[in-house]
Order: structure tokens, then sequence, then C-alpha cells
């Protein structure tokens, strides 16, 4: 009696175990994706995972979390910024591989703006004002690649993790001025009624996120990733921050 | 045998002793370290993680981290080893036991020693309990109302012009500078100070005295001004257990426009909190950490006075409420951390 039980069992756990991959014929290639947004991080995974059921995508919402994730589970592939896959590979060797680039009016980078109280920043200035910003590396590198593209020795930051984070710091007067994607410039104006004056900066963009893979993913794995990021709805890209997606 | 070798002990404790007590007099650490030592005093329990978590990420490049727990069971003593025995350049205290063990610790070694500047978070009513205090500055617990409004401002359609807002009259500071903070914003804070003198009667008299100020307030704000969202502050006394059955309750159930609470208790009560803007506890960890940077380029002088307010909040939202009685996006819902 007892045996027949633990047959059963068994039969149910074959059953509910095989059935998966007897639908999806395959395992579905595992992503990690780092992207900060207003939408949070499970409302982002829940939106993408309906339109690519094929993807098994994970979204983080901290550096950290998604640094300690990918060096420890090693996915098949990563979404995020160029410059985290670049700043994680100096000192892992991850060997990911660009797959696929996000585009925003046809262009690769997207440029940054800063948004003041009540006035324009000197930019000749720029080490002598506190900036937020959204941290994606890690304040001490999140400093070095600001103090890179204002070429300047030295940057003052504050870093917060959300974009809405750095309305409060303009709101407590904690910074000069906040460094946001030109494309997210309606974003803070609806939210906020405070006078936000925008300085345009003509030299600092950023690289907009893209996909890389692991070199011993599939091709067949690498084709489904690209299908699923293509077959998007513009909606779902736009909250990604892209509007179209290019082959590498 | 024993009795030297207890001799001994003893004496190498006094020795130990006296030579942290020497490195903190003389504002050296015993030995050189590559970085900054940051030591962090606080419980271990949920919430003080995340912070903790926060800390090291923001700062491990900068600081050696030590934690040790202190909590409300740590006998004083403990405390105080641990700040001799770490000889910290920057100092963080989570929560208020910490911050009156700190108080009684510079009590007790002013003059003598240096203090270290030190960051207090995860502590109720911060600028109270840092004031008076030597070298020490504070990440504010309690959401600001500016920042709450916001969030609800761009989560909904209603309106969010007129806030009303119950508070006591030793809290007249804090609703006055809130209120200047708001209008910035093109928010108004409506008040109510809930005053009560007890000339005389007994404890029961008193409080069916200040329970029938809650009453009128309530009506106040609710009915005469009309609010378009009732702001609940965090005050014990204005939410005791009894003023929340009798007063509180009574009062809110028909009503069905937003009302904002910034702990979660509040949101699990029927009819109570139906937007809860509490505190991101990983973002006040960072908040600690950018005043930390702050601090050391500064050569461990803090230049900010009093409190800091903290930047990022967790959003919870009354499923049922919004449903019936909001205008909210399916889109917007996205922006909501925890929808109950």
């Amino acid at each position: 009696m007892k045996w027949l039980g633990m047959k059963r069992i068994f039969l149910w756990c074959l059953l509910i175990g095989g059935l998966p991959a007897l639908c999806f014929g395959q395992q579905r290639p595992k992503v990690y994706a780092f992207l900060p947004s207003n939408v949070r991080p499970h409302a982002l995974q829940t939106l993408v995972g309906r339109e690519a059921p094929d993807v098994d995508i994970t979204f983080f919402g901290r550096f950290r979390e998604f640094e300690v994730q990918v060096l420890q589970n090693k996915p098949d592939a990563v979404l995020t910024f160029p410059m985290v896959v670049e700043y994680m590979s100096q000192s892992e060797s991850l060997g990911f591989k660009p797959l696929i680039q996000g585009l925003k009016n046809e262009k690769t980078d997207e440029p940054y703006v800063l948004l003041a109280v009540d006035r324009q920043i000197e930019v000749n200035a720029i080490d002598q004002t506190a900036i937020g910003v959204v941290s994606l590396m890690g304040r001490r590198q999140m400093g070095h690649f600001l103090a890179d593209k204002f070429k300047v020795g030295k940057i003052s930051i504050k870093t917060v993790t959300k974009l809405e984070d750095l309305l409060s710091l303009l709101q407590f007067e904690d910074v000069d001025a906040i460094l946001v994607p030109e494309s997210r410039l309606e974003y803070y104006k609806q939210r906020s009624k405070l006078n936000l004056v925008i300085t345009r900066l003509p030299d600092v963009s950023y690289r907009l996120p893209m996909m890389f893979v692991s070199p011993e993913l599939k091709e067949e794995s690498q084709k489904t990733l690209r299908e699923a990021l293509e077959k998007l709805e513009p909606k779902v890209s736009n909250l990604l921050g892209v509007d179209q997606w290019q082959n590498r | 045998m024993a009795k030297p070798l207890i001799h001994l002990l003893l004496v190498h404790v006094a020795w130990l002793r006296f030579a942290l007590l020497a490195g903190l007099l003389l504002g050296e650490p015993l030995a050189a370290a590559a970085k900054n030592r940051l030591l962090v005093v606080g419980p271990d329990s949920v919430g003080y993680d995340q912070v903790l978590t926060a800390i090291n990420d923001e700062l491990e490049d900068e600081f050696d981290i030590i934690h040790r727990r202190v909590d409300r069971e740590t006998p004083y003593v403990d405390f105080e080893r641990n700040i001799l025995e770490v000889q910290p350049d920057l100092l963080v205290l989570m929560d208020n036991v910490t911050v009156s063990y700190y108080r009684f610790f510079q009590d007790r070694h002013r003059g003598r020693l240096k203090f270290p500047p030190a960051i207090v978070t995860m502590a109720l009513f911060v600028d109270q309990s840092i004031q008076g205090m030597e070298n020490v500055v504070g990440v504010r617990y309690e959401v600001p109302p500016i920042v709450s409004l916001t969030h609800l401002r761009a989560l909904v359609e209603n309106p969010v012009e007129r806030v009303g807002v119950l508070y006591r009259a030793e809290h007249t500071n804090y609703f006055n500078d809130q209120k200047i903070l708001c209008q910035r914003e093109g928010i108004e804070l409506v008040g109510y100070k809930v005053e009560v003198t007890f000339q005389k009667g007994s404890g029961e008299a008193a409080g069916k005295i200040f329970s029938k100020e809650i009453r009128n307030g309530l009506k106040y704000l609710l009915t005469t001004e009309d609010v378009d969202v009732l702001l609940v502050l965090n005050d014990n006394k204005l939410l005791n257990e009894r003023d929340v059955r009798n007063v509180w309750l009574p009062r809110l159930k028909r009503y069905r426009k937003p009302i904002i609470v910034g702990v979660e208790t509040l949101m699990d009560i029927p009819n109570f909190g139906n937007f809860g803007v509490l505190p991101d506890h990983y973002g006040l960890g960072q908040t600690v950490g950018n005043l930390a940077i702050e601090i050391k380029e500064n050569d461990f002088v803090i230049t900010v006075r009093g409190a800091t307010n903290p930047h990022s909040v967790q959003k919870h939202l009354d499923r049922k409420f919004a449903k019936k009685y909001l205008e909210i996006t399916a889109e917007m819902l996205n922006e909501v951390d925890v929808l109950r």
C-alpha cells in the first residue's frame, strides 16, 4: 500500500515536472534585467513576462542586488545599460556579448539634462554643484562615470534608487540639481509644481539599454530573445527606456 | 595557581582599557587602517537589516564597516565597550535606544574624549532625540507630508489641493514647516490644532476632553472645511487605541476620500488608512550613505544641522477603496509597491 502511494506521488511529480518541458520543448532562456524605472520591478516583470512568455525574465530594482545575482547565478542574458556590464566586467570575467541594442528616435544614446528649481545650472562650475542621480553602478563608480562625462576631476553626487526619489532631493533642497534623461522630463514636470528649469548638457548622454548574452547560449535561444524584445508592445518598450530594438 | 592567572588577566584588561581610552584621547587609532572605520550599532530585526544592507552597498568602498548588535536587552556597558574598542571615525546609531545610550556616553565622557560624528536613523522624532548632543545629525523616520502628497497626486486624478491635518499643540512648529513646504508644491495644508489644557479633573475626565477635541477636529476638517484628503500624522497620543476605536473610526467610516497614513498597522484597520506612504528602509540607508560621504569629504566635520528628510518611500494602496472611490488608471497601479 505504502509503495503504491509512493509510486502515485512519483508519477504526479513526473507529470507536473514534465508538462512545462513538453509545452516549451526546451528551457526558457533566463534573463536578469536592471533598468530603473517609475514602474516597480515586479510590475515590469509581469508586463514583460506576459508579452514574452518564452523568456524567463527577472527585474531587479537595485544595482547591488542585480550584481550579486548575476555573479552567483550566471543567467543566459542580461538586459541593462551597457556601462553597467562594462563596469561589472572590469572585476569579473563575465564574457557577455551584445545581442540587441535599444534605440530611441533611431539613436543609440540618449541626452541627459539637469533639472533645478528656479534657476539654470552653471555648467562651468559643475564641480561645485551637488547633483542627484539614480545609482546605476554603486556610488564610487557612478561618481567616476559622471566626472568623466562632465570632464571634471571630481563631482559631488547624491544617489537614489528610484526615479521618483530624485524629486524629493529637489523638494528638500538637498541637491542643486538632478540629472535625468531627456525623455523623462515630462514625468518630473507632471509630478511637481516646482518651477523646474532645464539645463541642457550637449556632451552628456548615456548609451541606451542593451541585451547581452552569454557566449555559450545556443543560437536558437538567442533568436528567442531577439524576437521577444522585438515583439514587445511599444508601450512596454517605452517603460524600458527605448522605442525600438536593433540587432547587433 | 589560579590567583596569579586572574591577576594577570585583570592587568591585561586594565591595560587594554587604558590603551583604548588613550587612543580616543589622542584622536588616533591604535593601528593604522587603510580605510576609515564606520561603526553601526542597532538591532538586527526586520527593517534594520535593509538599512544595514544599503549602508554596506553604499559605503563598502569607502569605509571598513563594523556592525555591532545593540538593542533593548543590551546593557549600556556593552554599548560603551563597542565604541571604545572600534574607535570609529563615524558612528551610525539605529533607533532610540542607541541614541539614549550615546547621549549617556557623551555626558559621561564629555571633556575627556573627542566624539566622532554620528548619524542617527530609524529613530522616532529624531529632531527632539538628538537635541543637545554633540556632533550628531539625523535622518528622520517619518515621511514628510510633501512627499506623501506628491506621490498621491501623481497617482490619482482626484483633487489633492486642500489637505486636512490634525495635530497636537506640541507639533505646531512641525505643522507650520510642512505647510510652507507643501505650499511650494501648490498644496494647502488645513490644520486643526488639538489643544487641551488640563486644569481640573481626573485622568479619565481629561481623556474625555481630549477625545472630544479629536472629534471636533475631524468634524471641522471633513465637514466644515471639506478637505480633499485627510493626512494622519504618526502621533501615538492622537492615535491611542481608545480614540481610534471610539472617535476616529466612527467619523471615518463614511469618508470616501483618500486617508494617508504613515504606518502599516493603520492600513490594516478597515475604513482607516487607504493610502500608506511608509519609509523605505533601504532608501533610509542610502540617505545615511549620502550623509556619510558628505561628512567624510568634509574631514569628518558635520556641517549640516539637525535632521535630514528621508527621500524614498514604499506606497501601499487599498485596492478595493481605489477601485470604488479613486480615479486611478491601471498603468498608475504599476507604480504602487503593495496593493492590499
